[in-house]
Parts: C-alpha cells; sequence; structure tokens
C-alpha cells in the first residue's frame, strides 16, 4: 500500500490532480500488466489501462475506503473494463510478435530467443483460455503477490472460494501446457 | 511442468512494463487533460449548436427557394403573361382574328350554296330536251299511225 494513501486519495476527491497522478504513478505499471496479461496486446492494454484511470479519476469521489486498498478499487474497474471490452472484441489468439520484450531480456542467441517466446506463447495463451475469475485469481495472487483476502474483496468472493479457483486454474494451466 | 515451475513462470511475469512514453502522455492527459476534456466537451457542445443553426436556417432558405421557384413555374405553365404586352390588346387581337375567321366561314357557306345551284341548274336541261325529243318522236308516231 502507497504511503500516505488516505491523505492523497482525499486530496484528489477535493479535486488536486497532482495527488491523483501520484495515486496513477504508484498502481499504473501493476494495472497495466494485470490487462496486458489478460488482453495480450501492447496497444488494447495501453488504451484499457488509461480507461481505467480515466474512470477512476472521473469517479474518484465515489471511493469510500472500506477495510480494502485503493488498489481494490483500481482492480475492480480495470475487471470490468476489459469484460466490457471482452463483450466488443472477441479475445484475440496470442501471436508470438507479440510476447512482451521485457520477457526476452535475459536471452542470448536468436534460437534461444525463439525457444523462450514460444513458450510463452504458450503459457499467455493457456492463460487466455481460462475463465475470467480464473484469470484474474492466478494474476493477482502470483504476479502481484496480494493475499487471499484482497484478491476475495476485488473479485467479491470468500476467501475459500478464492483459494478453490486458484487450484482449479493451476491445474487447468498445467493441463493445457503439457498438451 | 510441475506447479512450483509453473508458478515461477507465473511470477516472472511480472517483469511486464509499460512504455514510459505512453505512461508520460496517458498521466499528463488524464491529470492535465481534465480541464481540456471539459472544454472540448463544451466546444463540441457549442460546435453542435451552431451547426444544427446553420442546418436550420440553410432548411427554410432552401423551403424558400423551392416554394418561391414552384410558384414562379406553375404561373408561368398556367397564366402565361408577356412584359409590354397588354391584356387588352390582345383580347382585341384575338377578337379580331375571330371576326375574320367567322368572315371567311361566311364565304365559304356563300360558294357553297352557288356551286350547288349551279349543279341543279346544269342537270335539269338535258331533262327538258329529252322532254322535246320524246314529244317529238311521239308526234311523229301519231302521224305514221294516221297513215
Amino acid at each position: 500500500m502507497l504511503e500516505d494513501e488516505q491523505n492523497l486519495i482525499a486530496r484528489a476527491k477535493g479535486g488536486e490532480a497532482e495527488a491523483f497522478g501520484s495515486l496513477y504513478d504508484y498502481y499504473m505499471p501493476r494495472i497495466y500488466r494485470f490487462i496486458l496479461i489478460k488482453v495480450s496486446y501492447r496497444e488494447e492494454a495501453e488504451d484499457l489501462t488509461h480507461q481505467t484511470f480515466l474512470k477512476a479519476w472521473e469517479r474518484i469521489e465515489q471511493f469510500t475506503f472500506q477495510g480494502y486498498p485503493f488498489s481494490s478499487w483500481l482492480y475492480r474497474i480495470a475487471r470490468n473494463t476489459v469484460i466490457d471490452h471482452h463483450r466488443k472484441v472477441r479475445p484475440q489468439q496470442v501471436d508470438i510478435d507479440y510476447v512482451p520484450q521485457e520477457l526476452l531480456a535475459s536471452e542470448s542467441s536468436p534460437e534461444d530467443e525463439m525457444e523462450s517466446r514460444m513458450e510463452w506463447e504458450k503459457l499467455l495463451s493457456a492463460i487466455g483460455g481460462l475463465k475470467d475469475i480464473e484469470q484474474d485469481v492466478l494474476i493477482m495472487r502470483f504476479v502481484d503477490e496480494m493475499t487471499h483476502k484482497e484478491i476475495a474483496g476485488i473479485v467479491k468472493k470468500s476467501e475459500g472460494a478464492v483459494k478453490v479457483v486458484q487450484h482449479r486454474a493451476l491445474k487447468k494451466l498445467r493441463e493445457v501446457i503439457e498438451k | 511442468m510441475n506447479e512450483r515451475e509453473l508458478i515461477k513462470k507465473l511470477r516472472a511475469l511480472e517483469a511486464i512494463k509499460p512504455d514510459a512514453g505512453y505512461v508520460r502522455n496517458s498521466r499528463y492527459l488524464i491529470t492535465q487533460g481534465g480541464m481540456a476534456e471539459q472544454s472540448i466537451r463544451q466546444g463540441i457542445f457549442s460546435r453542435g449548436l451552431s451547426f444544427a443553426f446553420s442546418v436550420a436556417l440553410t432548411s427554410v432558405f432552401l423551403i424558400a427557394v423551392t416554394i418561391g421557384g414552384m410558384t414562379g413555374y406553375f404561373k408561368t405553365l398556367f397564366l402565361p403573361s408577356f412584359q409590354g404586352v397588354s391584356n387588352e390588346a390582345l383580347l382585341t387581337e384575338a377578337n379580331e382574328i375571330t371576326d375574320d375567321i367567322n368572315i371567311h366561314l361566311d364565304d365559304v357557306e356563300y360558294f357553297s350554296n352557288s356551286v350547288a345551284l349551279a349543279e341543279n341548274g346544269s342537270s335539269k336541261q338535258p331533262t327538258d330536251t329529252q322532254d322535246k325529243g320524246e314529244e317529238e318522236i311521239d308526234n311523229l308516231l301519231d302521224e305514221v299511225i294516221s297513215y
């Protein structure tokens, strides 16, 4: 959680753009990553991330602290934005050329890079084939390292239900990758 | 791939980062663009209003031109009028033409009657001659019988 977050939120609610800018700086990389893993394409992810923060800025007055960090509220907006987007545009198959470059940074030879690309393309495609709730739980739990309680607050399920979803999602993912 | 390896792979996705240029632009548009966006919305509204007004004004003008044009066209079609020509003069000329036509018709009737009379006269002459010839033949036959 961001230091002095409550104060920043209060100032942002008062219309102070720079306070919202600080919240943006802290949470934007996480929200962007969450969206990119779900949609697979950088341009789409950039557009949807922008929409997410624009909505958050427009609706900041509606935010009330209910025991969950500000990030939970942002993730909820991001989830709904992606769901709305997928209602209009069907999720696309992951293209090997669209594997994020930062995942390949450590690869040396072109052969190694190609092999790495294929592995990531397989994993991202497998994630894309999961249900929305399964994708969300896996990304929040293992990529963003959130607690089950935080995830439960975002997806509006009990902690036990989140653990069950996580278990099922990991099992499905392994099955798809091992095919 | 076992579960631990899979989780490790998922954690490696943390390396994904947004483009710095995109972050700068997006942040600027959101935090500084609020007022600009409002102005843009107001601009769009006022532009929309002025566009609607222009369309309404143009429509009224076109309707006026259309009505005027149609009226002129039908007036010309049904009530021809020429500049420099009075209706009274035209009426007088038309009456004179009608009188001329009547005179010519009278002449035609007169000549028709004359021709009919002439034809009747010429058709009666051969009949009188024929009657005289027959009378002479009768007299001659009577003389022959008396002998």
